[in-house]
């Protein structure tokens, strides 16, 4: 049968996986995927049907007729045409026309659907590849048409779920595709649920000869989706091993050669240099990039300069990037510096330079799925009501295809050939029909060009960074002291939580507290255990002793995906292949459930049964968060470089992370704050003394005039100096001048804000005299400032209301001691991570500093509302929260 | 004097009670002379002021004091007028007595000239009353077949910003029942319960031929907009109400039920979806010569009545042809 997946975008219901289950229940021996206008789930169909053992056939359905592909050519002629009808059409649509077809009509089968058709398909693919296409679903008028077309030979017509039951949700999916509701679609749904995959003979039994064409013809199918023989085009013009010798010291001799004969071995050889030259230009342009991910773990890569960290002085794991027997080429993750308004190159160079140097670039496609909210919220516009199973049902199902944030295919190949591309929004950009995973399975290679905000930052304070040693004392001392705001990595108010406790001293502890703070230890329940070992208040223990040797640098607790791999060799006998797949299986959707499926494995492997179950379960909690240990190296000294910017520029770091925003937890106001506290004198914008972005000189910060609302480009620099608002008019337009004026900016000029507004008001021609205005207060002079640029260097809020708040019985920050206390703060940052348990986790600032408040999820809190008023009780560094209501703010 | 009206119970009575009257947005105007007014409303000796006063009688003279402590946002101006003020400085009309007539009038062109004068009192722009709406009616015949049409849709749309007094179907007996009210009520909601439950308790002696809706002239002022503004789902509700009494043309078709079992039935249609229902024939099982077509029908899963149908295109002895459907074992006609 011809099957419609969801990845025909709300046309179909079901997954490859499930079509091809059912398909195997039935005892089915072949089956084709013909989703709408692409390719997007052949490949996840493909290998659900090689591990199902039936027949796969690719094909699609392209306006009123469904193409299948008989073979290798007639994959590569789907690949061009729908290539070519996406290309021709607005993007999500696709023009199809009978030339289109002609032209790439090689090895492919028609199906049509209407009688009027059968003339012109035969003539394009000849009379023997041309079928009638029955789609007998029980409604009214099918039969008649049926019968019609059988004056050519015909086959069984296409499904669009797996399972009669899946008719709800394609109900409500043709819904969501037409924006109607369910009352409102009798037109557009369809009228029973009979287009669910089933026996032929029980639909097509009274058609004469169809069931044994249909079967016929898959038969006749045959398209092989390995592509690996094409993943990399030669690179020419450097030598590997040259490159690499040349960088090497003696110690790493040994270990070099065991590497290259392994990238040999693996025919990886062009994929390190064509990484090796996007990296070089990058650095020839003066783009700050660094090699993040398992790629860290690679003495080549450090040697070519991909990667910052010497595997071997760090003891990294090769065999988490590449082993031996591997079928599957991992990719490289690149960071490279944005560089927003800054008019410096940036990661978009890097992409240009891309697709000019190699001749076959496509971008790697995101499915955007449908998450519990937008399930949520289209079923009940939909149904009027929240049903639970549709909801259920919804999640994962795929709405649109988009661009994955980096990822990059170059092949050997015209992709198109390999997978059809659509192009993207950007002019000249063009995306393939598969995400990651997809590319991978058919063993394609992909590099992820990624933009990382805080590259940009340590390029933009201008250190030389190469001569860090990374052990500055009073740089950890900071960062153990949880004075973090800014810093890579370590800012948040969790990681604020454990800094204090952990207290890293070196770049591998501050590695592993990087790791540690997040999901995946956190729901594998590591990170208490870590923090109480390191603070000397429980011994180390192991799940098992023989595992020892791969914990004992984290302190016992499962941290690092590395040490996943170790522990499956060291506790069940794992082979390095086996290792990698468990590993693999962490980072791929669904994890949980492919995890499952090795267990057995795994406790079949391990002398000890029950601590192999133990440890599995341990793995489980890991799964699909984890850092690899080269990662969370890659980010240490990233957060390491930007502490000591911290520590010994705080001026220019602050400057720099207001001039790369958005980026990190905190609102620039904070940031100012912060700086503050560090010292650093912030001086407002200024018409004749600011630039567009903040510029810093020894402690003093000058705001840049793009944190004013509306002052996008950085036209107010052309023209300074300004004499006066007169001069500002004839080069800018009202609106901005209004802005720069609420904002301060031009109060140098010797007249006040509101004669300034006055004047603008009044128009071109300058007044003779303005008259007596209402004095603007300091506070009206802070809250215009706010409104401006979402801070203020009048004050702080709260500073003019302290007396006030004080005699109210309220504590500061600064006031704060152990025991029941009463606080109001503006709200800086939220959150309620789902490890947490219903505990909501909120920062408040007042003008003297932060306040960690804890929400248990028994206290009935409304945090609407910039300003918080919070009553509870105090424990050294948090507020464990008793009562929370907004707090309306009135001008003192 | 003027007087303003803010929220009006019953608008109609303006016209009968003074002879100028001028309806805006938010209320009326009306010319007060000597007499204390019937009801509470703001009396001021401008517009502007009387808009502003609530309930209260402000005397000459005592404006500017009045209007003084309001906030600029009372004034009738553009929106980036009050913007701009704001951004001045200024919160209060006495805030603005301290500009010159020059200097608003400079910066806000005739706007300025206008705030000149609001901000103490000031307002001579004279009434410009208003006539009461003409009378607006419609009807519909209801014909054989028609059953699953939304009967009231059509009237409702042409009706559609005004509140439903009256109503009547007429039957072809010559017979009429009047469903509504003589005269308007004073409260929308309570008009709109007493027409449900009417329409809740009807019983007819036969189909009705002929629904005529007729609505109140005088009353479909502004108060009325809003009304059916805010309850407009209500009024589809009893709508949606009326059509299930429709399709008791199609019980009452049959004729071996005793009247009582009729009723019973008609009570359950009543009770359940109101969506609208075609109320099938059950038929005894055709003898079937040959099937020319089958299908499937399988709709509205999502109610409490969810629709499994087997229809059959078929010829029958006699050579007829036929479309049945067969429903929980039991025949039907199609066509019904």
């Amino acid at each position: 049968m011809l099957c419609h997946s969801y990845y025909s975008f709300l046309e179909g219901a079901a997954s490859p996986e499930e079509l091809v289950a059912r398909a195997k229940s039935l005892g089915f021996s072949s089956l084709a995927i013909t989703d709408r206008n692409g390719l997007y789930g052949a490949s996840s169909f493909y290998q659900a049907c090689v591990n199902a053992g039936i027949h796969p056939v690719i094909g699609a359905h392209l306006g009123d007729v469904t193409l299948l592909c008989e073979n290798g050519q007639g994959y590569q002629s789907l690949g061009a045409l729908i290539t070519e009808a996406q290309r021709r059409a607005p993007k999500g649509e696709v023009a199809i026309t009978w030339d289109l077809f002609e032209k790439y009509s090689g090895g492919l089968f028609c199906l049509i659907e209407r009688v009027e058709d059968i003339e012109r398909a035969q003539a394009i693919y000849g009379h023997d590849r041309v079928y009638g296409m029955l789609n007998f679903h029980l409604e009214e008028g099918d039969e008649r048409r049926c019968h019609k077309l059988m004056q050519i030979p015909c086959v069984a017509g296409r499904v669009y779920y797996a399972e009669k039951e899946q008719a709800k949700l394609f109900d409500v999916l043709t819904c969501i595709r037409h924006g109607v509701t369910i009352e409102n679609s009798a037109a557009l749904r369809a009228g029973n649920a009979e287009r669910y995959l089933r026996p032929l003979e029980e639909l097509y039994g009274q058609f004469r000869g169809v069931i044994e064409q249909s079967e016929e013809l898959l038969q006749r199918c045959n398209v092989q989706l390995d592509f690996r023989r094409f993943r990399t085009p030669k690179f020419h013009g450097a030598n590997l091993r040259k490159l690499c010798e040349a960088q090497a010291k003696p110690h790493h001799k040994e270990a070099l050669e065991t590497e290259l004969t392994l990238i040999e071995k693996l025919d990886m050889t062009d994929y390190f240099l064509i990484v090796w030259d996007i990296v070089a230009f990058a650095k020839k342009r003066g783009i700050p990039c660094q090699g993040r991910g398992s790629a860290a773990n690679s003495l080549v890569a450090y040697l070519l300069g991909i990667t910052p960290i010497d595997p071997l002085e760090h003891e990294l794991f090769l065999g988490r990037f590449i082993h031996e027997g591997m079928t599957n080429v991992p990719d490289i993750d690149l960071d490279f510096a944005a560089s927003r308004d800054s008019g410096m190159p940036d990661r978009e160079d890097v992409i240009r330079y891309i697709y000019e140097k190699y001749d076959h670039v496509a971008m790697v496609a995101t499915f955007i799925t449908f998450k519990k909210k937008m399930a949520r919220r289209e079923v009940l516009k939909v149904m009027g009501e929240e049903r639970e199973d549709l909801i259920e049902g919804l999640i994962g199902i795929p709405r649109h295809l988009s661009i994955h944030v980096g990822g990059m295919l170059i092949a050997a190949r015209p992709i198109h050939e390999l997978v059809p591309l659509e192009p993207a929004r950007m002019e000249g950009r063009v995306v393939c029909q598969w995400d990651k995973d997809m590319v991978d399975d058919a063993g394609l290679i992909k590099l992820d060009i990624l933009s990382l905000g805080m590259l940009a930052v340590l390029r933009d304070v201008g250190v030389d960074y190469n001569n860090l040693t990374f052990d500055d004392p009073s740089v950890y001392e900071m960062i153990s002291n949880a004075d973090t705001i800014g810093i890579f990595q370590v800012e948040s108010r969790a990681q604020m939580q454990s800094l204090p406790r952990t207290r890293p001293q070196n770049l591998k502890e501050l590695a592993v507290q990087v790791a540690i703070i997040r999901p995946g230890p956190l729901q594998g329940n590591m990170v208490q255990p870590y923090i109480k070992r390191k603070q000397g208040l429980e011994p180390v223990s192991y799940p098992h002793p023989s595992l020892e040797p791969v914990l004992k640098e984290t302190l016992g607790v499962i941290l690092f995906q590395e040490q996943v791999l170790k522990v499956a060799v060291a506790m069940s006998g794992f082979s390095e292949q086996q290792a990698a797949n468990l590993r693999r299986s962490m980072s791929r959707k669904r994890s949980k459930e492919a995890m499952e499926a090795l267990r057995a494995d795994f406790v079949a492997g391990a002398e000890d049964k029950v601590a192999a179950d133990h440890t599995f379960d341990l793995l489980l909690g890991f799964a699909s968060y984890g850092f690899c240990k080269s990662h969370a190296l890659s980010f240490a000294i990233i957060a390491y470089q930007s502490a000591y910017l911290k520590r010994y520029y705080p001026a220019h770091f602050t400057a720099a992370i207001l001039n790369n925003q958005p980026m990190g937890f905190y609102p620039n106001e904070t940031l100012l704050e912060d700086a503050k506290r560090h010292g650093v004198e912030i001086l407002p914008p200024d018409i004749n003394k600011s630039r567009f972005r903040s510029t810093a000189t020894g402690k003093q910060l000058r705001l840049g005039l793009n944190l004013i609302k509306g002052i996008a480009e950085p036209l107010v620099e052309e023209h300074q100096p300004y004499q006066s608002l007169f001069q500002l008019m004839n080069h800018l337009p009202r609106d901005t001048i209004e802005a720069l004026i609420e904002a301060g900016a031009l109060e140098s000029l010797g007249i006040s804000r509101r004669g300034h507004l006055w004047q603008l008001f009044a128009g071109d021609q300058p007044l003779a005299s303005t008259p007596q205005l209402p004095s603007q207060s300091q506070w009206e002079k802070m809250l215009s400032e706010f409104r401006m640029m979402s801070l203020s260097t009048t004050g702080h809020p709260l500073a003019f209301l302290r007396a006030d708040l004080t005699h109210q019985g309220y504590d500061s920050s600064k006031t704060l001691r152990d025991g029941l206390c009463r606080v109001v703060g503006l709200q800086v940052c939220r959150q309620r991570p789902p490890t947490a348990k219903g505990f909501i986790f909120i920062t408040l600032e007042d003008e003297f500093g932060l306040i960690n408040v804890i929400i248990p999820p028994n206290v009935p809190a409304d945090t609407d509302g910039p300003f918080l008023s919070v009553t509870g009780t105090y424990e050294g560094i948090n507020l464990r929260a008793k009562r929370v209501q907004p707090c309306e703010i009135s001008p003192p | 004097m003027i007087g303003f009206v803010r929220i009006m119970d019953n608008p109609h009575l303006l016209f009968s009670l003074f002879d100028e009257v001028e309806v805006c947005d938010d209320g009326a105007f009306v010319r007060i002379g000597k007499d204390i007014p019937p009801f509470p409303m703001g009396v001021a000796s401008s517009p502007f002021v009387a808009r502003l006063a609530g309930d209260k009688r402000i005397e000459r003279g005592e404006e500017a004091h009045f209007v003084g402590p309001l906030p600029l946002d009372v004034l009738p101006v553009e929106a980036e007028t009050i913007r701009r003020l704001k951004l001045l400085g200024f919160r209060l009309l006495a805030d603005l007595r301290t500009l010159s007539y020059d200097d608003l009038a400079l910066q806000f062109g005739e706007e300025g000239e206008m705030i000149y004068l609001r901000c103490r009192g000031i307002d001579e722009t004279p009434l410009s009353p208003t006539r009461p709406p003409h009378s607006l009616e419609g009807s519909l015949d209801l014909e054989e077949g028609d059953i699953e049409r939304d009967l009231m849709g059509p009237l409702f749309s042409q009706l559609d910003q005004r509140l439903v007094l009256r109503m009547h179907f007429s039957f072809s007996s010559g017979q009429t029942l009047q469903v509504g009210f003589s005269k308007p009520t004073s409260s929308p909601q309570k008009a709109l319960r007493l027409f449900k439950e009417r329409l809740a308790t009807l019983s007819f002696d036969e189909a009705p031929a002929t629904l005529h809706v007729a609505l109140d002239t005088v009353a479909a002022t502004f108060h009325q907009l809003s009304f059916l503004g805010q309850e407009r789902r209500r009024v589809i509700e009893a709508c949606a109400h009326l059509r299930p009494n429709a399709l008791m043309q199609c019980v009452w078709d049959e004729p071996r039920a005793r009247l009582r079992e009729r009723r019973a039935h008609l009570e359950s249609l009543l009770a359940d979806s109101r969506r609208p229902l075609c109320v099938p024939r059950p038929i005894n099982k055709p003898h079937i010569t040959k099937v020319i077509e089958r299908w499937r029908v399988e709709e509205d899963w999502w109610t409490a009545r969810p629709i499994h149908r087997d229809y059959l295109h078929v010829r029958i002895r006699g050579g007829a042809d036929k479309r049945v459907f067969v429903e929980n074992r039991q025949w039907f006609d199609a066509l019904s």
